[in-house]
């Protein structure tokens, strides 16, 4: 059956490589020269590691040769910062897709108060700390309080694209209304709109959610095997996705495909930092057996324990 | 990349050389005077990019002084030569320069610039590395140095030095125009030399540096480019990897769509500035238009590039066909199926997508998933009727459906393809497919005159055997004994050693059973089962010889031989739900308890994820508590909930746990002393036996632990626990952690206990997320209950109507009457609800509360049409007829009396308050106190 597979009739067309190669030639001028860089709008070009927060915004302590140069300048004057990011959000996300939403909260409080101050430059990382508490917030259940994040307010101390982003991923996390279709239909047109990476995995995340709201399993399968098939940089929504198939296929009746692949995705990732998140999904998905040990007292199920 | 404009470097090299006009102004000679006008045009027409004429006056400068010519001569006729392209010129100069001034001033810039010369010349590729290693001594060169060094070991072939020095420089941070185009041809001889993993891992590094937006064109080309080398190779996995770093279209135009705008932004500072400069006749910083006439060149470029990215429709359809196509190849089909459908349902019209559905469909084929796999064929028939694939498709969709039993689709589907092509290349098999859908459909004429057609028409086909074997099949199955007879005989002589000789012996014995020819049967059927082609037949031959034996009245034999049916039914789901049924009753009756405790285990152990397992867990779990195995019970009960316990559609659970929760139940006693059950020990036995490592636990684990202890507490009369495990799992789970069953039972919970906005979602859940469940129609009628209560009855009679019309449960039919009765009285449509109500007083299945409540409403509705003696017969109805429900008896005595007032009966109407009052079970409702005061008065 294997043989019906012959390559894709389709080429990637050789003339925009030229165009490619020949707009390489020419452009010197919109790089960065350092991986961690302010570039303001007159085009400098800042080592972040000369900048610190002020007051006022940023201040920049340049060295040329014996002088020292001060450049003061605000967010807004930024028009791109490449930055390193925070351990802390790193940390969230790893959080979240083991399933542990409180404690990637707690990681984002710790980072937000140093992140407020670049708010207003672009892709920021306070932006990103602010959807992932979003999404944390959702993963909990509690939508309402997720989708307050984006208040007007807020909004209107970001750059307008990444305001359009916010508002976007707050239709993500926003409960459907009574009727889930219109959600699906929401998701849809921001599947086709979004073109950030990570936003866009994640309404597909979200598709699948709203799937399996809906009773359609199958279908929210396929929307969250999307994430892992078609967004695998994105890791930990891939592994968000993988997890969720799983489970989902578990809820169709295909828990040794569930199994499988959780199992791929280990042999795959060897090593991966949620190799233990995977590990006890795949333990659950598999047939139980009661524990021959007695459990200790503290650990018993108690009937209001989360 | 060559340096047709004058750079900074270059100008500053002309200020230098300007300022060494007082060297040659010092010599006073006719010679001289010429000299330095020749010096001024050379500068003047070097400025001017006149190089040319540069050329000419540097050149008669060296010509008639070449020992006094000052370095800036050198220097700028060497590039003059180089920006008329004229390398081996340039060449010479710059080395002359070096000669004379090694320690000059430029040398370090000659010697980057001779380097970069000398890489154009034939078989100067290692003096050049000289040169430019010695440029890279002074630090404002070496990054320029180090990537013509790399561009010097490509040309050499060493790439492995080439890389080296690329990644050097990538470490430094930094991302020029040389670094990405040394790199990209880095890239290119690893990919052309098949060294893929090294191309890659540059790759990588490309996408991480600064300057990956002008490349990521190319680099998504070049990671396709390795991809489809991987998968060539068939090497899978690594053709997955390189595919899935390709960016999607949508990313490549949104990052191209940012580049521009920040170069329009720039270029519109620029022009503002050369603008303002040319008004106010000011002298503009070095560069200034050069770098807006890049700009201009850089937009042109990108907006070129921009268009085609956009108007390649194809291009994630393209990435997403070549990614399922690996998974296929790794035999991993979901992905694969996902990844086909990406591109079917994304973009139907590219030329990939038909392919593409195919994938899909074979790969839920071979998930062995028929019911998917058919739908997608139907897709693909809709969408490609004239792709190549369709005949495969028509095929497997009619083999699908034949498998899933529905054969009047397959004839529905077949008759008409076959009329549209005739000449199909598998028009034999799709015959051969109707037929057998009409064989299977019990349509045995048409299937009979069917395979009439196919022994004329393929008389020498190799299924023409089974053709005569389903013909006679069809006399068999038409009861035509006489017909069948002559038709095995046919075969038998026909095919001596034919495939279906043991089943056409099999079926004879069918005939003798029908013709009570038992013992004929008996013996037969023995002799047939030590036949090795009957093997397979076991179970069937079994189940014969139990019903004959049954039917000869030896109900001992006959148990036996439908335990053994079950056991030898080789999957024969006929054979195992028949013939178990039998054994069952048999051995039951005969309290042969051992061998049915022996069978049900057997069948739990040779038929996992049976049907039928539930109703053999239960079976054997009371078995084992008679056999005093309570304990064994308990385990094998905890195994198979325990199994399931976080799939929350697994409806098996909770009636599993229900069960385990009933074997922890004491036994009556009524013996005195016997000290009162310990409920919180056997409840600790009970999540004891179910319990998991901790960090297994779910929220679906705990609430399902809690429904095992609501339903023990439950059993042992305890309502206080009962309602504090059901709240806690209303409060500690959401709606998504919790299966039908515990929607509709905690929902219901909390709509009794006047929680209305927390049973809301759990109902809008169930609705939503189980609409197949048998337990779904609690979701409307909760939310129509809900509604009643809101007094939203236009919703309220919605939500009831669809539980009685569309909901696939109908265990509530009874409560969704009610309601919708009710919520027609909120519509003042009393008429309408007077039948409903008089429909639940009507049917003869339906007790309990709704039909006191329909009699009472009667009652009411008779009353509002001013019939108060019916009423008064209905309300006599409710008090005599349902005491059990003093919420409605109590009324109705109270409105029993008032009408009997009302029509002037005031003695009968005393009488039925006192009535009312001597019974004990009304003395603390509200109604009493009425009563009692109409007696007083």
């Amino acid at each position: 059956m294997k043989n019906f597979m012959r390559p894709s009739s389709v080429t990637f067309s050789s003339t925009s490589l030229a165009c490619a190669v020949a707009c390489l030639c020419s452009s010197t001028l919109l790089r960065a020269q350092s991986q961690e860089v302010f570039v303001l709008q007159n085009g400098r070009v800042i080592p972040a590691e000369s900048v610190k927060v002020s007051p006022a915004g940023f201040t920049a302590t340049l060295t040329k040769g014996t002088v020292l140069d001060t450049v003061n300048f605000t967010a807004k004057e930024v028009v791109r910062a490449t930055l390193r990011e925070p351990r802390e959000i790193a940390e969230a996300r790893l959080l979240i897709a083991s399933d542990k939403p409180d404690k990637a909260l707690e990681a984002l409080a710790k980072a937000e108060p140093s992140l407020l101050a670049y708010q207003s430059i672009p892709d920021s990382w306070w932006l990103r700390s602010a959807i992932l508490r979003m999404d944390a917030l959702a993963v909990q259940g509690k939508n309402k309080e997720a989708s307050a994040i984006a208040s007007s307010e807020a909004l209107s101390k970001l750059t307008p694209e990444d305001a359009t982003l916010l508002k976007d991923f707050q239709q993500v996390v926003t409960p459907p209304s009574k009727d889930p279709g219109e959600k699906i239909e929401v998701l849809r047109l921001l599947t086709e709109r979004t073109t950030d990476p990570w936003v866009n995995a994640r309404i597909w995340l979200e598709m699948g959610n709203t799937l399996a709201t809906q009773g359609k399993i199958e279908d929210a399968v396929k929307a969250w095997l999307r994430v892992a098939i078609f967004s695998p940089a994105e890791r930990d929504l891939a592994v968000r996705g993988t997890i969720l198939a799983a489970r989902g296929l578990q809820q169709i009746k295909c828990p040794a495909d569930g199994l499988k692949i959780l199992e791929d995705y280990l042999s795959d990732h060897l090593g991966t930092p949620f190799k233990e998140t995977i590990q006890i999904e795949a333990a659950k998905l598999k047939p139980k057996t009661k524990k021959t040990t007695p459990p200790e007292d503290s650990k018993q199920p108690a009937e209001t324990k989360k | 990349m060559l340096r047709r404009y004058c750079s900074t470097e270059t100008h500053r090299s002309l200020l230098v050389a300007v300022a060494l006009l007082p060297v040659l102004a010092g010599v006073v000679s006719a010679q001289a005077v010429d000299l330095n006008r020749a010096l001024s045009e050379g500068g003047a027409a070097y400025a001017s990019k006149d190089f040319a004429k540069a050329i000419s006056s540097y050149s008669s400068i060296i010509q008639s002084n070449p020992d006094q010519a000052p370095q800036g001569v050198y220097y700028q006729l060497a590039f003059s030569y180089y920006n008329q392209l004229q390398y081996q010129d340039a060449a010479n100069t710059f080395l002359a320069y070096l000669k004379k001034y090694p320690a000059g001033e430029n040398a370090a810039e000659v010697q980057l610039y001779l380097g970069r010369v000398q890489l154009q010349l034939e078989g100067k590729v290692d003096e050049a590395l000289v040169h430019l290693a010695e440029a890279a001594k002074k630090p404002e060169f070496v990054e320029e140095a180090r990537f013509l060094a790399a561009d010097a070991y490509i040309k050499k072939g060493d790439t492995e030095k080439a890389a080296a020095t690329l990644q050097n420089a990538m470490n430094g941070n930094a991302s020029g125009t040389s670094l990405m185009r040394a790199s990209l041809q880095l890239i290119d001889l690893y990919i052309s030399s098949n060294d893929l993993d090294k191309a890659v891992a540059m790759l990588d590094r490309l996408e991480n540096s600064a300057g990956y937006p002008d490349v990521i064109v190319t680099v998504n080309h070049r990671f396709v480019q390795i991809g489809d080398k991987r998968l060539e190779a068939k090497e899978y996995s690594a053709a997955l990897a390189a595919y899935s770093s390709v960016r999607p279209r949508a990313q490549v135009v949104a990052i191209q769509t940012k580049r521009l705008a920040a170069m329009r932004s720039m270029k519109e500072d620029f022009d503002k500035r050369i603008a303002t400069a040319t008004k106010n006749k000011q002298v503009l910083p070095r560069g200034t238009e050069d770098k807006a006439a890049m700009l201009t060149a850089m937009i042109e470029s990108t907006n070129k590039v921009l268009g085609e990215v956009r108007g390649l429709t194809e291009y994630d359809a393209t990435l997403q066909y070549r990614i399922g196509r690996c998974y296929f190849n790794m035999d991993r089909f979901w992905p694969a199926s996902v990844a086909f459908e990406a591109v079917a349902n994304g973009n139907p019209e590219s030329s990939d997508a038909p392919t593409a559905l195919f994938g899909a469909i074979i790969s839920q084929w071979k998930l062995g998933r028929p019911a998917a796999a058919g739908a997608l064929c139907l897709n693909y028939l809709k969408l490609y009727p004239k792709e190549k694939h369709v005949d495969q498709v028509s095929e497997l969709n009619a083999t699908l459906l034949l498998q899933d039993g529905k054969t009047d689709e397959v004839v529905a589907f077949l008759d008409p393809f076959l009329k549209e092509h005739p000449d199909s290349p598998v028009r034999g098999k799709l015959l051969i497919l109707l037929a057998n859908a009409r064989f299977q459909g019990g349509k045995f004429d048409d299937a009979a005159k069917d395979y009439d057609m196919l022994r004329k028409e393929f008389a020498s086909a190799p299924e023409f055997e089974e053709f005569t074997y389903r013909r006679a099949l069809c006399d068999f199955l038409r009861n035509d004994y006489k017909a069948t007879i002559k038709g095995f005989d046919g075969y038998d002589k026909d095919f001596p050693g034919g495939a279906f000789k043991a089943d056409i012996r099999y079926r004879r014995g069918i005939i003798q059973l029908a013709l009570k020819e038992y013992d004929k049967l008996i013996s037969s059927m023995g002799t047939l089962l030590k036949d090795p082609n009957a093997q397979g037949y076991g179970g069937q031959i079994h189940t014969l010889l139990g019903d004959a034996w049954s039917a000869k009245g030896d109900i001992g034999t006959a148990a036996t031989e439908y335990a053994t049916a079950v056991r030898t039914a080789n999957g024969d789901e006929n054979v195992i739900q028949y013939s178990l049924e039998q054994a069952t009753t048999l051995l039951r009756g005969s309290r042969r308890w051992d061998e049915l405790q022996a069978l049900w285990k057997d069948f739990l152990t040779q038929y996992p994820n049976h049907p039928m397992e539930l109703r053999g867990v239960s079976e054997l779990s009371k078995l084992l508590v008679r056999a005093d195995k309570k304990n064994e019970a308990r385990d094998m009960l905890a195994k198979y909930a325990l199994r399931d316990i976080h799939n929350i559609r697994s409806e098996y659970v909770e009636m599993l746990l229900s069960q385990l929760a009933g074997l922890y139940v004491p036994p009556r006693t009524f013996k005195k002393d016997v000290p009162k059950p310990d409920i919180d020990q056997l409840l600790a036995e009970l999540t004891k036996e179910l319990d998991i490592p901790e960090a297994e636990r779910t929220l679906t684990y705990l609430a399902r632990i809690n429904f095992a202890k609501a339903e023990l507490a439950r059993m042992m009369n305890d309502p206080v626990r009962n309602t504090r495990f059901l709240n806690a799992i209303a409060s500690s789970s959401k709606p998504e952690d919790l299966g039908p069953i515990l929607l509709s039972q905690v929902g219901q919970f909390l709509l009794d206990d006047k929680q209305l906005d927390k049973a809301a979602p759990l109902f809008t859940r169930l609705r939503d997320g189980f609409p197949d469940s048998s337990y779904s129609d609690a979701a409307p009628v909760g939310l129509g209950k809900i509604a009643l209560n809101k007094k939203d009855y236009e919703g309220a009679l919605k939500e009831f109507d669809f539980a009685l019309n569309r909901a696939a449960g109908s265990s509530m039919l009874k409560e969704a009457t009610y309601g919708k009765a009710f919520a027609l009285l909120g519509l003042r449509k009393n008429d309408d609800a007077k039948k409903v109500f008089e429909e639940i007083v009507g049917n003869k299945e339906w007790t309990g509360l709704e039909k006191a409540g329909s009699v009472y409403q009667l009652g009411e509705l008779a009353v509002i049409a001013g019939d108060k003696g019916a009423a008064n017969v209905y309300f006599q109805k409710v008090y005599l007829s349902y005491k059990k429900f003093p919420e409605f008896a109590a009324k109705a005595y109270i409105r029993s009396a008032e009408m009997l007032e009302d029509s002037g009966q005031h003695d009968a109407a005393i009488k039925t308050y006192r009535e009312f009052l001597a019974d004990p079970r009304y003395a603390e409702t509200p109604e009493a106190k009425i009563a009692a005061k109409k007696v007083e008065e």
